[in-house]
């Protein structure tokens, strides 16, 4: 799109360098398309054909919409996370052969590969901030996920939902919540953690808590992506810690599912992108993470459930804007990957 | 000069022999020392390592000492062998007793029980939870509706012990039912026979003959399908997890994949270290038990492996055929059938082909098809080619040879994938040369390699074993050196073996999800990660469409692998039994009156039975 335009740009006689109008509107403005366009051609003259994500794997819609916005560049999403990714990551070092060209994970992952040496900065095109550009610009949240309750409107209405984590221990919940199994780790596991562990602010709810809630006879379920369709199906009524991305798959495909937060502490995690060192695609790589952060990139993530987190950004249907939510308090970067350990292992060892 | 009846070898040729058997020994040690001894190495004393594998980092026995010390270890541990032996046990005493009925037996549909055996061993192990999650679970599902007609107050139970242990069984039937196949087939009616004129009871001939000569391969069997089931993730995940019941594969997992925050590799190293010992012990104890005894049940004369019938015991025996397969492939399928044409799996009432549309138009699912086909068929081919000659080197070898074969290739069976990938990196990559192999799908296939051999020596294993040498032996005194002597008699009897290790080798690597996800690039990403990458994202209903579009495809290149042999086989046949007829009666008289008496009886036999479904005319040419 970008070669045409630039043809039909030289054919008027404008010099061949001014954005067109659908350019201008996706990046934002003609400074912004001109330096995504350089990124572009760039990559395009080097022989970089693809961006091989590592990461869970992402919307359909998502990888259509930057194939189309930068043709002859695949995006490749290979779903690796965690200790998988890191180890791919150290064969491909010690090989030689690198493959991957940009980590995408929640930002305790990012910020484990950042202090292993793992990334490079981020050639912003954008404004970003400090708030979302972190590690010394190496990693770059273009996203926000939310985590609430999610009920099958067949059995429940909006007025008999809990409100509170109080709430769920109530009798009339006992083997009705389903929930990702805290076994497995994730976001269950996470969640139960801040919930032991003393942040500045946060409300300390304590292992007898936890005890308490799996005393109500959870529905533990094996993967996130199935807590949704368990609702949906009629398995149990309600279901607490479900993504808002998960629950969108669901809802557009007419299940009869609708989401809730509670009044206290939601779960939110931030979608952190960092390019790898010696990624063999580099500024293909380079194009995607800064296109994430692009008008039309924020306006993709916010269909696909993603809170984008740049000013003006649209926000996400049927969920109110991050500022309003109460969420619950996490811990800076420099201490998160130690200070919630423990309390995740005592976690899974109690869902075990 | 060692003389036989009718031969005699010189001292050269005896030396020849023992140095061409040192070196099969010399080459097997080596090459099971790469493979499997290596990354087994490597993943204990991983226990012992602080940091990252691959990388400098101190040693410690803290986290050893801890993992062993904690009662989490031990309570999964007592899961894990309870779910693996009971489910083992049953499936393998299903599998047995279905192998023998449908080729012992004259039951009605025993012809279909081998196809459909095979066609279920093609559902993944994802896939046949799922559906099973269908059946069980929601207010729509059957179990739900089965309740209510029953009036029942409260929902039938859909996780738990029994629920874990007879789906976990129903999974392992299939590949069970498959390696008691061989041996029950040679199981010769004569001995029976002999045992019932001479008075004894069906039972006793079962518990004093039957029996005893299938333990070796019953307990080898179980010996795998246990090490298998502890390795087990998914399915004790969606039925055990639920009701808090967790396994060794579940912990290791967590250990792994960084849920406390920082990758846990010393944890997952020491808990997959305890399943190594496990297995060790397991397979030492076969060993002792039974490994050390040579049967040979496929001999030169009378051998006659005839069903019979008996009565109407076979009709009970037919609606247990058709209640396993059911529960094993049936009802899952169905469902994911049904849930491959809703748009949102299990729950729309209205159908649609709108997954497959999607699937067709999905570059990335069809090369995930043909890297699946690829990898499979060279991965499967290329483990059996290396399990006959270690399978035989053993069982020449015997001793210790046999046990340490036995148990370095057992060993990455039990261990969860993620594990074997993990030690399989760390032990490789500092080989110079291999290292140059990793992303590339030689790489992948070394894995596969390791973790399909003991599924391979599994299925030619136990031919070899049968085979009497006295077979051989009768080559040899007629002339044969030792590796025609194995080609033209051990080689041919373990032909159906051979195949059948291939098929189920390729079948396993086409359902492993963990190793390509930590061995694999984007370009090489199997059907298995690609519908594993669907249903992470909700997709469910387009990863049960690819799944069923890959079994077809796998169906279909089976059938028509098995229409090409059998088309091969006729042609072979026919130039034969042309040849045959163009040799003068003269030549074939002279030819006849120079071998002795029992040779030919041997020739006899090895053709017949080598053949399996060799055509009539092959036996009445000789």
């Amino acid at each position: 799109v970008l070669l045409l335009a630039g043809c039909a740009a030289d054919s008027d006689g404008s010099g061949g360098e001014a954005p067109a109008g659908d350019e201008v509107e996706a990046f934002g403005d003609a400074a912004a398309a001109a330096a995504m366009d350089e990124l572009y051609q760039g990559a395009l003259e080097a022989g970089q054909s693809q961006v091989v994500v590592y990461g869970p794997p992402a919307h359909e819609d998502l990888i259509a919409a930057f194939e189309a916005r930068f043709p002859g560049i695949d995006l490749v999403y290979e779903h690796l996370q965690g200790a998988d990714r890191d180890t791919r990551l150290e064969a491909e070092a010690t090989s030689g052969n690198h493959v991957a060209d940009v980590a995408y994970d929640g930002s305790t992952g990012i910020i484990r590969l950042s202090d292993n040496g793992k990334c490079v900065p981020l050639d912003s095109v954008y404004d970003i901030g400090d708030t979302f550009l972190r590690q010394d610009g190496e990693m770059a949240v273009s996203s926000i996920t939310l985590f609430g309750l999610v009920y099958n409107t067949d059995m429940l209405t909006e007025a008999e939902l809990p409100t509170s984590w109080e709430d769920l221990l109530e009798p009339e919940w006992k083997g009705k919540i389903s929930l990702v199994t805290p076994a497995a780790g994730g976001v269950s596991a996470f969640t139960f953690a801040q919930m032991l562990v003393p942040e500045s602010a946060n409300k300390q709810w304590g292992m007898d808590y936890l005890e308490a809630l799996k005393a109500q006879d959870l529905n533990l379920v094996a993967k996130d992506a199935l807590v949704t369709p368990a609702i949906a199906t009629g398995e149990t009524p309600l279901a607490i810690n479900v993504a808002y991305t998960y629950f969108k798959e669901v809802k557009t495909q007419g299940g009869p599912v609708a989401f809730a937060l509670l009044d206290e502490a939601n779960e939110y995690t931030e979608g952190a992108s960092c390019v790898l060192k010696d990624a063999p695609d580099e500024l293909a790589a380079q194009l995607f993470v800064n296109w994430r952060f692009s008008p039309e990139g924020q306006k993709v993530l916010s269909e696909t459930g993603s809170i984008p987190v740049m000013p003006g950004a649209p926000s996400v249907e049927g969920v109110p804007p991050i500022g309003d939510i109460p969420i619950m308090e996490i811990l800076p970067d420099d201490q998160r990957v130690q200070g919630y350990a423990e309390s995740v292992q005592k976690v899974i060892q109690l869902f075990t | 000069v060692i003389t036989h009846p009718g031969v005699t070898w010189s001292r050269g040729r005896q030396r020849r022999s023992k140095g061409i058997r040192a070196a099969a020994a010399t080459l097997a040690i080596l090459l099971l020392a790469f493979l499997f001894l290596a990354p087994i190495v490597v993943l204990i004393l991983t226990s012992f390592r602080e940091g990252t594998p691959g990388n400098p980092g101190g040693w410690s026995l803290d986290r050893f000492l801890e993992v062993l010390s904690s009662p989490q270890t031990w309570l999964v541990t007592l899961n894990s062998v309870i779910l693996a032996f009971s489910a083992t046990f049953l499936a393998v005493t299903v599998g047995a007793l279905l192998a023998w009925v449908g080729q012992k037996t004259t039951t009605p549909l025993r012809r279909f029980f081998t196809p459909a055996m095979v066609v279920l061993m093609l559902i993944p192990n994802l896939f046949y939870g799922l559906g099973w999650v269908l059946i069980m679970r929601g207010s729509k599902s059957p179990f739900a509706m089965i309740g209510q007609w029953l009036g029942l107050s409260e929902p039938i139970p859909s996780s738990g012990w029994v629920v874990l242990i007879v789906l976990v069984a129903g999974f392992v039937v299939p590949p069970a039912y498959l390696f008691m196949l061989g041996p029950i087939g040679k199981l010769d009616a004569a001995m029976d026979d002999a045992a019932r004129v001479s008075g004894a009871s069906r039972w006793s001939v079962a518990r004093t003959i039957t029996f005893p000569l299938l333990r070796p391969s019953l307990f080898g069997v179980f010996v795998l399908m246990a090490s298998y089931a502890f390795s087990a993730f998914e399915l004790p995940l969606l039925f055990g997890s639920p009701a808090g019941i967790n396994v060794f594969s579940t912990a290791v997992f967590n250990a792994s994949s960084g849920a406390t925050g920082t990758p846990d590799y010393a944890g997952a190293a020491t808990l997959s270290t305890i399943l190594v010992v496990f297995v060790t012990v397991l397979v030492l104890v076969r060993w002792l038990t039974v490994g050390r005894k040579q049967v040979a049940t496929i001999t030169g004369k009378g051998y006659r492996p005839e069903p019979r019938d008996y009565g109407r015991m076979q009709w009970v025996f037919c609606a247990f055929f058709i209640l396993v397969i059911l529960i094993s492939g049936v009802f899952p399928i169905l469902q994911m059938v049904l849930g491959s044409f809703q748009s949102l799996f299990g729950v729309s009432a209205a159908l649609t082909t709108e997954n497959y549309a999607k699937l067709f138009a999905d570059r990335e699912s069809w090369a995930a098809i043909r890297t699946t086909l690829t990898v499979a068929s060279i991965g499967g081919l290329l483990t059996v080619v290396i399990a006959v000659p270690l399978a035989y080197a053993a069982k020449k070898l015997g001793g210790w040879v046999r046990a340490f074969a036995g148990l370095v290739t057992w060993a990455p069976a039990s261990i969860p994938g993620v594990v074997v990938g993990l030690a399989l990196i760390t032990a490789y990559l500092p080989v110079p040369g291999l290292r140059n192999l990793f992303g590339t799908i030689w790489f992948l296939l070394i894995g596969f390699v390791v973790v399909v051999m003991p599924i391979a020596t599994r299925a030619v294993e136990g031919s070899i074993a049968q085979v009497s040498t006295e077979l051989e032996d009768s080559a040899r005194v007629s002339g044969a050196g030792p590796i025609r002597a194995f080609l033209s008699v051990t080689g041919r009897l373990v032909l159906p073996s051979f195949f059948a290790g291939w098929f189920l080798g390729g079948i396993v690597i086409s359902g492993n999800l963990s190793l390509p996800s930590l061995l694999s690039t984007p370009a090489l990403q199997t059907v298995a990660v690609r519908a594993y990458n669907l249903y992470s994202q909700g997709e469910i209903a387009r990863a049960a469409a690819l799944f069923i579009v890959m079994m077809l495809v796998l169906l279909t290149t089976a059938l028509a692998v098995y229409l090409a042999y059998r088309a091969v086989r006729a042609v072979v046949w026919l130039v034969r039994r042309r040849k045959t007829r163009q040799t003068s009666p003269e030549a074939l008289k002279a030819h006849k009156e120079g071998m002795t008496g029992e040779f030919k009886e041997e020739m006899y036999v090895s053709s017949s039975v080598g053949s399996g479904a060799a055509p009539r005319g092959v036996r009445g040419g000789l």
